[in-house]
């Protein structure tokens, strides 16, 4: 008994201890300390599943591209005459440059010669030939390689050269403006680390001198994926050439990232907003730390553990107050809609795909249920990307209030022949509806049969409660007007079941809003999204839930894809957008604003880039170019 | 010989519990909806590399292939890949499973001592003022979400008093920039404190309520009146006479705990940002991540079948009234 | 009456068990008696009586609800707490009695089986009761203990069992054992032998007789069955409904005791030696504690009452040399 409370003495008294220990001062350093949310997926850049933002986020300070988006998305003068005028210049030294050489295009790649992989080997057009035959040859899609499609057999690339060192010539289909703003815009591996790695695995599962099989592609492919770097190749034998290089790992604790001392770009200056900024990386490192909850990563930030971090908008005041402290947000090019299931009634009418649309009020959830973390969009395009946005589209019932909504859906409705058991009633005074004074009940369809229920299928509520709280909202406006609508609460991974089966069978879901995308600075992702093509039940694991159907839409999506004058392409990329907005396959509904905090007053120079914020796998400026404020 | 029959016949039954359980989780994860390739899903993958994906997956298997491929697995101890890490599951297990030992068996240690020794002294001092506080306090403590009661106390003594780090089992600063392996030590054990208070403040009560019901059914025993007659000391009569009894159903809850705690908390790892086994679980399982989520339910399983295993042997060494010959 | 020295004087002991709602059971109601050294006292009466209650009382190891309302118990110890000779035992602190316990007055319970801790060593058990009590080494406790196994005919190697090893009857001698292991003044035994077969019971008795005349042992016997008690007592207390009824000499018990309900009691005891007479038991139940009958409690049950046993307590008096009883008609008739 005695020596039990003795133990207990003992343990209370080791804790008071080591509580009241002098914890070793930390060495006086400049690394930027990141509060991240999630751990490291892993570091193979060839593995599909390491997609999420933090891996990215790693890979893209180790490995680099040919090509870039500008930092600020505005034109670059360089790329005048390309498909894209935001391309901007990083491996590459030219612009790329175009030969019609009989049925084909030549394309013509300079790179810049003073390029040093980690090891201090040149990066030469070896490498970037070796990688583009990665994926021609082999399949194997490195992960940021934006465009998938390149691996197909419908590859719009035939084959690529060395032309010289610093010369790459790749031979082409057909031209068109995914090859500058996918192909060439994907990392560039160093031949001299991943080939004998791939050559190993290719002796291993290619049997004969053929064409290598699908089969044994994924083979190999599945081969290279699992390599866990790290392990299999040491953290600090990963060769690349970017700014920051993985130094230690601690799973589901921390990375750090040192700064790669002899930076190739060091010195170079980027104009940004008008204003020059000197490459560096002038900071130590950088070093990421897990913090599972948003409620803990505040307090560390608010304690000075971590120098930035993302916060809620309800936590803006208490951030506020902290002078050493700024505060920046971003809005993001995420993509949020109602999906209508096109293969069933009632949503098969757009008469009814315009009334939820019209009843959805997003400017409403936006302000009472988000706090204005979801602005609201009316386009498949969200209007941060400027470029491309169609901003003259219909905002169906903005600025309508609640009963005037459900008033117009009452008209639409009625209209198109839906009817009533009993009609939906209003209060109507001077010819302003004032409120519904009596539900509808009993919907029939204009083909006379009974109105089914309709279930809305989102995230539920512990996954995202703001989102179950717009979906009982909706739900109750649908009621109010007689649409039998049940709110469905389905789980991530259950919903993109539903929405796109694996067996290749219909999606069965009746209106969508669990599953939303972060959309690509290039508008090509319209065409993946709802060509006909890409219904699930034509191609197993398509994207195109609606079942969208319409020759006019894929007709002129594909030209589109080919169209390498911008201006000609965004006229197209405007009427795409009119297309969905009209026939509503999809209802977009809003984007993302994301609130971030950083220390103003450890480091200087941060930059916010548009749609990206002031760090993260999408904006590889920014940690490149903040320095350290001197302390005493 | 007899001896031996025991265990062994102990040793197949759970063998078999084992294998039946094993076959539940992998129907149970085929049968729930959900596509694990939800974790890649990229509108810009052709369907092509979803397919290669979903081979190197083995799922595009029959199901009946995928099951022999799972018990096959099984049998020579090979958990399979993790979908989300392209990481054995052993090492992903391995990595975790120290770390929640670390937190969750420690907690699940102290609780039961405290709550053996505070439900003792509760049941021997019925319906005093100390009984009532102590119950009332546990109780409040144990019905707490431990996702508020974990920021409570980080807000208050590590944020505002500065007595402990907010989260995480190291200092990442000085871990990675150097430190000597005792400041290493010093440092896990500096990060262990706070969650190990949350939990066991938490989850003592279960053990001390236990505790008390079982001493009190005791305390009626006549060998405990007849050792009060005898005039032995009180707390000799409490220890060896009333509680070394009631311990035995507390101890079986005990042992229960322990094998439980391997499989960690969600919540607690996630308010702390621990890195155990828990929160891996949860999200596995979220995100269909099948061979990572079979491996923690295969571990903690395996740990409740032993946990049986060594509450029957733990029972014939504490009572000698059972045997097992 | 010689005059032997009295080791316990009961004197007017009134005990009640309180119940809820304020009601309470007086389960010993005003008792008298006393023991003398080195004889035995025996009491007797149906289950429910008070006759354990009366042990309890004693040593105070009674439940939290019971309450001893009145009247005196001394005990001859040596000294205690600075006081000497006759000890006024309700006068003694809780841990001057427990002081008391076992070492003055031990105790052999009733359901002896369940008084052993099933955990543990049998040996254990009683060697830990000696050393608490004697404070002795556990070589010299250890020697001890054998002796005790030879009192009572136990294989001293036995004493490493679990209590669940041994048969009823070991038990038992296991208890007596414990009872004499700390070579206390005065042993209570509650029903020794109750839950034993009738063989056993047979042999366990002979023996408490043989350690009695052995080691001169003061006792109280408790038991519902008067051929036992009268059997190994000197004197016998017949106990009714918390009172005592009567009280004599064994020797004189069975010709003379005169209080119907012991007559009832004597009928009913099937004689072990002689013929076998005829089985009368006494018609009807024990009344209930806590609202017993109006004057003499065994009236609505005895065949003799008269109108004044309904409604006065008759007194306790004195029939003769050292008997002792409380009945209208006896007395008055």
């Amino acid at each position: 008994m005695n020596y039990k409370f003795l133990i207990i003495l003992a343990m209370l008294g080791l804790a008071l201890l080591i509580a009241g220990t002098n914890i070793p001062e930390k060495t006086q350093n400049n690394y930027l300390r990141i509060a991240a949310g999630q751990e490291i997926n892993g570091l193979n850049p060839f593995n599909p599943a390491f997609n999420d933002v933090y891996s990215q986020f790693v890979m893209s300070n180790i490995w680099e591209k040919l090509y870039r988006y500008t930092p600020d998305f505005l034109d670059n003068p360089a790329a005048k005459g390309s498909s894209d005028r935001r391309i901007f210049l990083w491996i590459a030294e030219e612009m790329p440059s175009y030969k019609k050489v009989g049925d084909n295009y030549e394309a013509i790649i300079k790179l810049r010669d003073n390029v040093y992989w980690w090891d201090g080997e040149r990066l030469t057009a070896d490498d970037v030939v070796f990688t583009s035959n990665l994926m021609l040859k082999f399949g194997i899609p490195p992960q940021n390689w934006v465009n998938w499609s390149i691996t197909g057999d419908e590859s719009y690339v035939e084959s690529v050269q060395k032309l010289d060192d610093f010369t790459v010539k790749y031979t082409l289909k057909e031209l068109v403006p995914i090859f500058e703003t996918g192909a060439l815009m994907g990392y560039i591996f160093p031949k001299h680390q991943w080939e004998p790695i791939i050559e190993k695995s290719i002796e291993k599962h290619h049997k004969g001198t053929d064409k290598i099989s699908k089969d044994e592609r994924i083979l190999i492919a599945s081969e290279i994926w699992s390599l866990n770097l790290g392990k299999d190749i040491k953290l600090d034998e990963i060769i690349g050439s970017g700014p920051f290089k993985p130094a230690d790992w601690r799973k589901g604790e921390y990375m750090r990232l040192d700064a790669n001392k002899d930076y190739w770009a060091k010195g170079r200056i980027l104009e940004i907003d008008g204003r020059e900024y000197e490459i560096g990386p002038y900071i130590d490192g950088i070093l990421r730390k897990v913090y599972r909850s948003p409620d803990i990563s505040k307090l560390a930030m608010r304690r000075g553990e971590v120098d930035i971090t993302g916060i809620l908008p309800s936590d803006i005041s208490e951030f506020e107050k902290i002078e050493t402290i700024k505060i920046e947000d971003y809005t993001a090019n995420s993509l949020f809609y109602l999906g209508f299931n096109l293969r069933r009634k009632p949503m098969s009418y757009l008469s009814f795909r315009q009334a939820v649309s019209y009843l959805y009020d997003k400017e409403l959830f936006n302000e009472r249920i988000y706090h204005g973390r979801l602005p609201p969009i009316n386009s498949v395009v969200p209007f941060v990307n400027d470029y491309w946005h169609n901003p003259n589209l219909s905002k169906y019932g903005e600025g309508m209030s609640t009963a005037e909504r459900e008033y117009k859906v009452y008209i639409i409705l009625k209209e198109d022949g839906f009817k009533w058991s009993k009609e939906p009633r209003f209060n109507i005074v001077d010819g302003e509806v004032i409120e519904l004074r009596e539900k509808g009940e009993g919907l029939m369809m204009p083909d006379g049969e009974v109105c089914p229920i309709v279930r809305l299928m989102g995230a539920p509520p512990e996954e995202i409660p703001d989102s179950a709280q717009a979906n009982i909202m909706l739900q109750g406006w649908m009621i109010d007007i007689g649409i039998p609508a049940k709110y469905t609460p389905t789980e991530f991974a259950t919903a993109v079941d539903k929405l796109s089966p694996i067996d290749g069978s219909e999606p069965d879901f009746d209106i969508n809003t669990s599953v939303g995308w972060l959309t690509d600075p290039d508008p090509g992702y319209i065409k993946d999204l709802w060509h006909s093509t890409q219904m699930p039940e034509v191609t197993a694991g398509g994207n195109n839930y609606s079942g969208y159907n319409n020759p006019e839409f894929d007709e002129l999506a594909e030209q589109s894809a080919r169209e390498m004058n911008p201006e000609e392409r965004r006229e197209m990329i405007f009427k795409l957008q009119e297309i969905i907005s009209r026939d509503l396959p999809v209802y977009p509904t809003n984007t993302v604003t994301r609130i971030q905090v950083y220390r103003a007053d450890k480091f200087k120079d941060w930059f916010n880039r548009k749609m990206y914020g002031i760090g993260g796998c999408n904006n590889p400026y920014a940690y490149m170019i903040i320095k350290p404020i001197e302390r005493e | 010989m007899g001896r031996l029959r025991y265990p062994l016949r102990r040793i197949i039954e759970g063998l078999i519990t084992l294998f039946i359980v094993m076959t539940i989780i992998f129907l149970l994860f085929r049968v729930m909806p959900g596509d694990p390739l939800s974790i890649v899903i990229d509108p810009k993958m052709t369907p092509e590399v979803k397919e290669m994906i979903r081979h190197s997956y083995g799922l595009d298997q029959p199901m009946f292939v995928q099951y022999g491929i799972y018990l096959k697995n099984l049998f020579t101890l090979n958990l399979g890949e993790s979908f989300r890490y392209s990481q054995p599951v052993s090492e992903v297990l391995a990595a975790r499973i120290p770390n929640t030992l670390l937190l969750f068996t420690s907690a699940s240690v102290l609780s039961a001592v405290l709550g053996i020794i505070l439900g003792r002294i509760i049941a021997w001092r019925r319906n005093s003022k100390l009984e009532y506080g102590l119950t009332l306090a546990g109780l409040f403590f144990y019905e707490m979400p431990i996702f508020w009661f974990g920021l409570i106390l980080i807000y208050l003594f590590a944020f505002r008093l500065n007595l402990f780090p907010i989260s995480g089992m190291i200092d990442f600063e000085l871990w990675t920039l150097g430190a000597t392996t005792g400041e290493k030590i010093i440092d896990i054990l500096h990060h262990l404190i706070l969650p190990l208070i949350t939990l066991t403040t938490a989850s003592f009560c279960g053990m001390m309520l236990l505790m008390r019901t079982s001493m009190v059914e005791t305390m009626k025993e006549d060998y405990v009146e007849a050792a009060k007659a005898r005039g032995l000391p009180d707390k000799v009569v409490r220890d060896s006479y009333a509680a070394r009894n009631a311990e035995l159903p507390v101890i079986t809850a005990f042992i229960l705990s322990l094998s439980a705690s391997i499989g960690g908390g969600v919540l607690t790892e996630k308010i702390f940002s621990w890195p155990g086994i828990g929160y891996e679980l949860y999200q596995a399982t979220i995100g269909r991540d099948y061979p990572l989520a079979q491996g923690c339910f295969f571990i903690l399983t395996l740990m409740t079948i032993l946990a049986v295993i060594v509450i029957d042997i733990t029972y014939a060494y504490l009572d000698p009234r059972v045997s097992y010959d | 009456m010689n005059a032997k020295t009295k080791i316990l004087e009961v004197n007017g002991v009134v005990m009640h068990y309180r119940l809820s709602g304020g009601r309470s059971v007086r389960a010993v109601d005003g008792i008298s008696f006393s023991v003398e050294e080195g004889r035995t006292t025996g009491i007797v009466g149906e289950s429910g009586c008070g006759k354990s209650s009366v042990a309890g009382t004693i040593l105070r190891t009674l439940p939290d609800n019971g309450e001893i309302k009145s009247g005196k118990i001394y005990f001859k110890h040596g000294e205690i707490a600075g006081k000497s000779g006759m000890i006024d035992l309700f006068s003694l602190s809780e841990e001057e009695i427990q002081k008391i316990r076992w070492k003055g007055i031990s105790m052999i319970f009733q359901g002896a089986m369940n008084s052993l801790n099933p955990v543990r060593r049998v040996g254990d058990q009683i060697i830990e009761i000696m050393r608490y009590k004697d404070k002795i080494s556990k070589e010299e406790a250890q020697k001890r203990l054998e002796r005790l196994c030879n009192i009572v005919h136990i294989d001293p190697k036995r004493m490493r069992s679990y209590p669940h090893q041994f048969s009823g009857g070991m038990k038992q001698r296991a208890v007596i054992a414990m009872a004499l292991s700390t070579d206390p003044k005065l042993i209570i035994a509650d029903e020794p032998t109750t839950a034993l077969d009738l063989i056993t019971q047979d042999r366990i008795m002979e023996e408490i007789k043989e350690i009695q005349k052995e080691l001169k042992m003061s006792m109280i016997f408790i038991s519902h069955d008067l051929s036992l008690v009268s059997e190994i007592s000197d004197r016998v207390i017949v106990m009714y409904a918390g009172k005592i009824v009567e009280s004599c000499d064994k020797r004189s018990l069975f010709r003379e005791a005169v209080h119907p309900y012991t007559r009832g009691l004597i009928n009913s005891c099937p004689r072990i030696r002689g013929d076998k007479g005829k089985l009368s038991g006494i018609p009807g139940e024990p009344p209930s504690l806590s609202s017993p009958p109006k004057g003499c409690r065994f009236h609505p049950r005895c065949p003799y009452a008269i109108a004044i046993c309904r409604e006065e307590e008759p007194e306790y008096k004195e029939m003769g040399e050292g008997h002792f009883s409380a009945c209208w008609v006896v007395s008055d008739g």
